[in-house]
């Protein structure tokens, strides 16, 4: 029996000591690791905020690229930093939650990291060292089990989540086409036809499916400001050009395109002579042949000589090509008397012809824009509005929310009847004040307007939520327990109300696309010509009896857009309803 | 089980119950059976989550979507008023829409929790006299109400020209009393009302008038309770399920509601079924006792018999689990292990992972309900006391 | 809590959200433009705007302009509206306009009301069936299209093709066909006038076509906004166990649920229908610019696009008074629905 009980008690000794050799190295690294991503979002922080102030101040001066590259991902490490830093003290303690929580963070911080180039590696690293030592078995003892056994139910719960977001369809719908709302807004700019400022005015009012009225001139240099050796004379340099069905769409004859200018060999004032040649030949003929016997093939040619003393007389030439596909060599070529120190030349050789503007599917506005590429570049400006303005508001909502309802009195008062005051305001007139008084229509002023008029909704919606938690039993419990203010609201009040947070933004996320269109329509949105659904909608109304489909695309853009992330909300909100959920 | 159907009301045979879940299908009715004689008040015992309720819900066919009846039986001898004659009615059966005449006038229920389950938005004798509009025949009441208004206002007129009126109108409404008309929508209401509040003097509800009037919220637990429960006499079923009845109530309130229904049952002539996992209640009321585990009926005997000699080792454990006054103990016995997982619930019989007597047929092969002492029905390969 | 308590204790809470819009909308008509604006015109001679300005204070500081602002409020003065062509006082032309949106809005709220409850019910009882999906892909359209879209999209449709088709087509704006009648407004209020007043049936029908398609669009959002919230109350009520006693009873599903069920989902679906009240007033800003509809809406829209300070802050005051007023009825209503809350 004594044996027995004696050897495992051996055992555990050996096991703490070597458990505190790795415990301490890493309670070192989480230090070192703390202080350094502190110091950085500290840094970021306060430059970004001593930037503001500058900006305010009319002072200007240009911050530290660091600074204003990664100015929202520096305010996130230092919140996180924080928060990381409080879960530390409960690693020292060695409390099984903490080594947890710090695991999520270490998670966030590496996304987050990941966005900082190579600067972020390094804490990457540090991160994944850190890692690493937790989940050495003697510190993993610590932690891990009573972790899994938390996870367990969550994973169980997300996976029941997934399951019944896959057995209704309109969720399911919904999330497809925000998917591919998204998807549109990241690939504009291979999608659209046209940049969402293009004006082909020729083409104003067009009804959908219409060819342009006019056709576009197209360079394809071969040769963009080359630079020549001047060490080597005579310097030249020569290349093949196809014509192919592309360059022959219209009537026009394609060209070539040669163009020298701005010569200059400094001091030395050497004349140059610039010759410049088309051969109707392939480069494997080209190169097999000798410079006589390819004068034979000769296009067609021009030279100049460049004096930069005399004149600088200047190679700028459009030369007619055969209206019909081939091969040609051109060749460009410099000869000097002698060589010279300086040189610089602007160089460029192309073929320049005329293509047919894309069809216009949807038709085109008043100004010749053409429709179904400006509401894909509205899409990247639609989300960006609807996204930044319910990720304010929500966070500004969030937390007067939940402090006027978690502490109540008379802050909580305050908080309430100035959320009444702006219910009682009509949104819109609101918004167009505020617009108003910020002085420039842009897309960010119309942002910064909606956020505005948009936290209240949060605030009363996370206030009622917290209200409502703040009473029932396994708060007073964990109140009893010695838990502080702070740790209750965040760990298990907010928990509790994110969820119909989660579907109220879902869904204003549509709605703000729906106000700023309004606003639009009343004249205070972004500038004529931005390529917004909205300001689409607003400018194709009086037009509404001649070119119908200026108005309905744009429109259609908000309705399928807004509907899917109503669809997504409403069917989020009967997914989570703890009374609605099922098994 | 084997017993003749002229004394039986209820006959529950071999039900079996599932519910299509997320994580799995749960069997939750594996094989209940259960009879119920007229007269008596039958117990239905088992800890949380054995199927009691669920046997309740069914027997009302008031279970819904994912559970599903999968086989069984459950007989309905329904005993016509005039002729006499007994009906037999397969309530598993039934469709929905057959099942409406059943519910509240046959067969009715009086659930757990007075908080929750009165409308909150009705007053209580509106929710009363709602069944009895629904259905019953109320053309000979609402006839006699007439009468009873017209002979008040005989007494308090004076001129003799009004009274040769009136009583005129009573003669003609008194010749009718054989064969009354169907009375119109409004007087029918009338008419329930007035039945409602005698209903709620049956129950012993203090002041049945005024209680009548009041919203569900203005009255106590207990009062509450007696007017689910005279909503659920207001037909005369002939039988009464009691869903954990009394479990919400304050002991000294359970009491009075218990005696109440045994006092009822006499007047009324229905027959209880007391489903709960209070073992005192089932001594205190119930003269039959089924005893159920994990979806299964373990054992079916009279109260006494169950008490005295449990055949089964589930009853038994439970038995020795309650507290008694004259023993000196420091520690409850308890049965070993937890309530098994209905969605994998254990081979063979049930019970076999708790029992102290399983053997291997346990795990092999599931034990039927058979009468091993007369009256005494046990589903055990290892019956104790036999 | 005695009624007269509880009307007291409402107003007592609405003093501060009127006072705070009062001081909202007269901050942004000081920072936004000349508050002197309120009270002048083109018209208005250059020689006479110094005496205007002292007559109103306006040469005082910020603090002491408040208030003579504030007291111009209540002495009935909330000034003159330059952008409707005659200048008028803004309260006369509120009181003018005000009856042509409200009219919409009360045909329009008709629409969503008997609309948006039916189809909540019926979404809530089906749900996850195939009635439920279409109900809700119609239901939340309506909160994600822009109104004013919607009514352009019903006036191109409806109005103009139809009438290019030669189908009967609706009419695609005003309050009633110009060139048949002559109105003179009594009440303002359409369809009691041409009724009561002038006992025209034909031009109540009329109003009545005319009221149609605005009506509908208006409508819209809050159909919308009562089927979600009919729909998710009513899948609540029906999970209660007073329903499953209702079923014990032996009622009829249709019973249970247009009786038992209906009764109790109502109370949180009226809180929405009041506070969709004052929405309904904001969105006829747009719809009626769209139909041409001679109310408070298209007066404000062009207010804004003229500056019009003292027409804006009219309006405004006018919702904000509509809003407290709205969630006070919604209120009293709560409380005849459901007997647990009682007033006196």
């Amino acid at each position: 029996m004594e044996s027995e009980s004696q050897t495992p008690h051996l055992q555990d000794n050996h096991g703490e000591d070597e458990n505190a050799i790795t415990f301490r190295i890493l309670v070192i690294i989480q230090i070192i690791f703390i202080m350094s991503s502190l110091i950085l979002g500290g840094i970021i922080f306060l430059g970004n905020i001593a930037y503001m102030i500058q900006g305010l101040m009319g002072i200007s001066t240009i911050p530290n690229e660091l600074i204003s590259m990664w100015s929202l991902q520096g305010f996130l490490v230092l919140i996180l930093s924080i928060l990381l830093m409080r879960s530390y003290q409960g690693v020292m303690e060695k409390l099984p939650d903490a080594f947890s929580s710090s695991f999520y963070l270490y998670v966030f911080l590496t996304v987050i990291f990941a966005t900082m180039g190579s600067f972020g590696l390094v804490f990457i690293i540090v991160i994944i060292l850190q890692l690493v030592l937790i989940f050495i078995p003697s510190v993993r003892i610590l932690w891990f089990e009573e972790f899994v056994e938390d996870t367990k139910p969550r994973i169980k719960e997300t996976r029941f989540t997934l399951h019944l977001v896959r057995k209704s369809p309109l969720v399911v719908v919904g999330i497809l086409i925000i998917v591919f709302m998204v998807g549109v807004a990241f690939t504009a700019p291979w999608i659209a036809t046209y940049e969402g400022t293009d004006m082909v005015f020729e083409d104003a009012k067009l009804p959908p499916g219409a060819e342009s009225n006019t056709i576009k001139l197209n360079f394809a240099y071969a040769l963009d400001d080359m630079q020549f050796n001047p060490d080597i004379m005579p310097n030249y340099y020569y290349d093949e050009v196809a014509i192919t069905e592309d360059h022959l769409k219209t009537v026009e004859i394609p060209r070539m395109f040669i163009g020298v200018s701005d010569m200059n060999t400094g001091f030395d004032a050497v004349s140059v002579n610039i010759t410049f040649r088309i051969y109707n030949l392939n480069v494997t003929e080209y190169d097999a042949m000798t410079e006589s016997e390819r004068l034979s093939y000769l296009y067609a040619d021009d030279s100049v000589i460049s004096n930069t003393s005399v004149n600088r007389d200047n190679l700028l030439r459009y030369i007619n090509l055969n209206n019909e596909t081939g091969v040609y060599v051109w060749e460009l070529q410099f000869t000097a008397s002698q060589k010279t120190t300086e040189w610089s030349v602007n160089t460029r050789v192309g073929i320049s012809y005329y293509s047919i503007y894309p069809i216009h599917i949807w038709g085109t506005d008043n100004y010749g824009g053409d429709i179904y590429s400006r509401i894909i570049w509205g899409a990247q400006e639609d989300l960006k509005i609807s996204l930044s303005v319910v990720a304010v508001a929500v966070t500004i909502g969030a937390v007067v929310g939940a402090v006027s309802g978690y502490y109540g009195g008379k802050f909580d008062e305050l908080v309430m009847r100035v959320t009444d005051i702006f219910f009682a305001f009509p949104g819109l007139v609101l918004a167009m004040a505020i617009v108003m008084a910020l002085g420039t229509r842009s897309l960010e002023t119309i942002s910064i307007a909606l956020m505005i008029t948009w936290w209240p909704t949060y605030a009363r919606l996370v206030r009622a939520q917290v209200l409502t938690e703040r009473e029932k039993l396994y708060i007073e419990a964990s109140r009893s327990s010695g838990a502080s203010d702070t740790r209750i609201l965040v760990s298990h009040i907010l928990p509790n109300t994110i969820q119909p947070v989660i579907v109220q933004a879902t869904m204003d996320i549509g709605s703000v696309l729906l106000v700023a269109a309004g606003l639009a329509f009343i004249g205070f949105g972004p500038p004529v010509g931005t390529a917004e659904w909205g300001m689409m909608i607003a400018v194709g109304q009086d037009y509404i009896l001649s070119s119908p489909w200026m108005t309905l695309y744009p429109g259609l853009a908000i309705l399928v857009t807004a509907l899917a992330f109503n669809l997504v909300g409403d069917g989020i909100r009967d997914i989570m309803d703890p009374k609605l959920r099922r098994r | 089980m084997t017993t003749t159907p002229d004394d039986l009301v209820l006959n529950v045979k071999e039900l079996y119950l599932n519910f299509y879940t997320y994580e799995g299908t749960v069997r939750a009715l594996d094989g209940v059976n259960m009879f119920l004689r007229r007269g008596d008040t039958m117990g239905v015992v088992g800890e949380t989550g054995c199927g009691k309720s669920v046997t309740a819900k069914s027997i009302l066919r008031l279970v819904e979507a994912p559970g599903k009846i999968e086989s069984g039986e459950i007989l309905l001898y329904d005993k016509d008023q005039e002729t006499g004659q007994i009906q037999e009615i397969d309530i598993a059966k039934l469709q929905q829409e057959e099942m409406l005449g059943i519910r509240g006038n046959k067969i009715s229920i009086v659930f757990q929790d007075p908080a929750t389950y009165p409308n909150p938005v009705f007053r209580v004798g509106d929710q009363i006299s709602e069944v009895i509009e629904l259905h019953q025949d109320l053309s000979l009441d609402v006839l006699n109400m007439k009468i009873a208004k017209l002979e008040l206002s005989l007494s308090a007129s004076t001129t003799s020209e009004n009274r040769a009126e009136i009583e005129e109108k009573i003669n003609y409404y008194k010749q009718q009393l054989d064969n009354p008309p169907k009375p119109d929508k409004k007087s029918k209401r009338e008419a329930a009302k007035l039945k409602a509040i005698e209903m709620l003097k049956l129950v012993r509800m203090p002041a049945p008038e005024q209680v009548a009037n009041q919203y569900p919220h203005e009255l106590s637990g207990g009062m509450r309770q007696r007017a689910l429960i005279a909503a659920s006499l207001a037909c005369n079923p002939s039988i009464l399920i009691c869903d954990e009845a009394t479990t919400a109530l304050d002991v000294t309130v359970q009491a009075q509601v218990l005696m109440l229904l045994n006092q009822l049952k006499k007047e009324i002539g229905s027959s209880i079924i007391v489903i709960t996992h209070d073992m005192g209640v089932v001594a205190e009321t119930c003269n039959w006792v089924n005893v159920m585990y994990a979806g299964v009926t373990v054992e079916s005997c009279a109260t006494l018999e169950l008490f005295e000699k449990p055949i089964h080792p589930y009853t038994a454990g439970l038995l020795t689990a309650v507290p008694k006054l004259h023993e000196d103990r420091d520690r409850l016995p308890q049965i070993r292990g937890t309530v098994p997982n209905l969605i994998t619930p254990p081979s063979g019989c049930r019970f076999h992972p708790r029992c102290d007597y399983a053997t291997k047929i346990c795990k092999e092969k599931k034990p039927l309900l058979e009468e091993q002492k007369p009256g005494h029905w046990v589903a055990c390969h290892n019956p104790l006391n036999s | 809590m005695k009624l007269r308590d509880f009307v007291l204790r409402r107003i007592i809470l609405a003093i501060p959200v009127v006072f705070g819009v009062l001081t909202i909308t007269w901050f942004l008509s000081y920072i936004v433009g000349d508050p002197i604006t309120m009270y002048i015109t083109e018209r208005t001679p250059d020689a006479a705007i110094p005496g205007i300005r002292a007559a109103h204070g306006l040469d005082e500081s910020p603090v002491v302009q408040y208030f003579i602002y504030l007291s111009n409020l209540f002495q009935g003065n909330w000034g003159v509206s330059t952008s409707t062509g005659a200048d008028a006082p803004v309260l006369e032309l509120l009181a003018m306009k005000f009856p042509a949106t409200i009219e919409l809005a009360i045909v329009a709220m008709i629409f969503a009301i008997v609309l948006g409850i039916p189809l909540g019910i019926i979404s809530a009882t089906k749900k996850d069936k195939v009635q439920d999906h279409i109900t809700r892909i119609f239901a939340l359209s309506g909160v994600s299209m822009p109104i004013f879209w919607f009514g352009l999209m019903l006036k191109y449709l409806f109005f103009f093709q139809f009438s290019q088709w030669g189908l009967p087509y609706l009419p695609g704006g005003d309050r009633y066909n110009i060139r048949r009648f002559s109105y003179e407004p009594t009440t303002g209020f359409l369809l009691v006038d041409s009724l009561v007043f002038e006992h025209n049936v034909y031009m109540f029908t009329d109003a009545l076509v005319h009221l149609i398609m605005p009506g509908f669009c208006l409508g819209y959002i809050t159909l919308a906004i009562i089927t979600r919230m009919m729909r998710s109350s009513m899948l609540e009520v029906i999970k209660e166990d007073y329903i499953t006693l209702a079923r014990s009873k032996g009622l009829t599903e249709r019973v249970v649920i247009y009786k038992h069920a209906l009764r109790n989902a109502l109370i949180p679906t009226v809180t929405v229908i009041g506070l969709a009240f004052g929405g309904l007033i904001t969105g006829a800003v747009l719809t009626e610019t769209i139909f041409n509809w001679p109310g408070l809406g298209r007066w404000a829209v062009r207010a804004i696009l003229n500056a019009d300070m003292a027409a804006i802050n009219g309006f405004t005051l006018l919702v904000a008074f509509i809003f407290v007023i709205a969630n006070f009825i919604v209120d009293m209503i709560y409380g005849v629905l459901d007997p647990r809350i009682r007033y006196g």
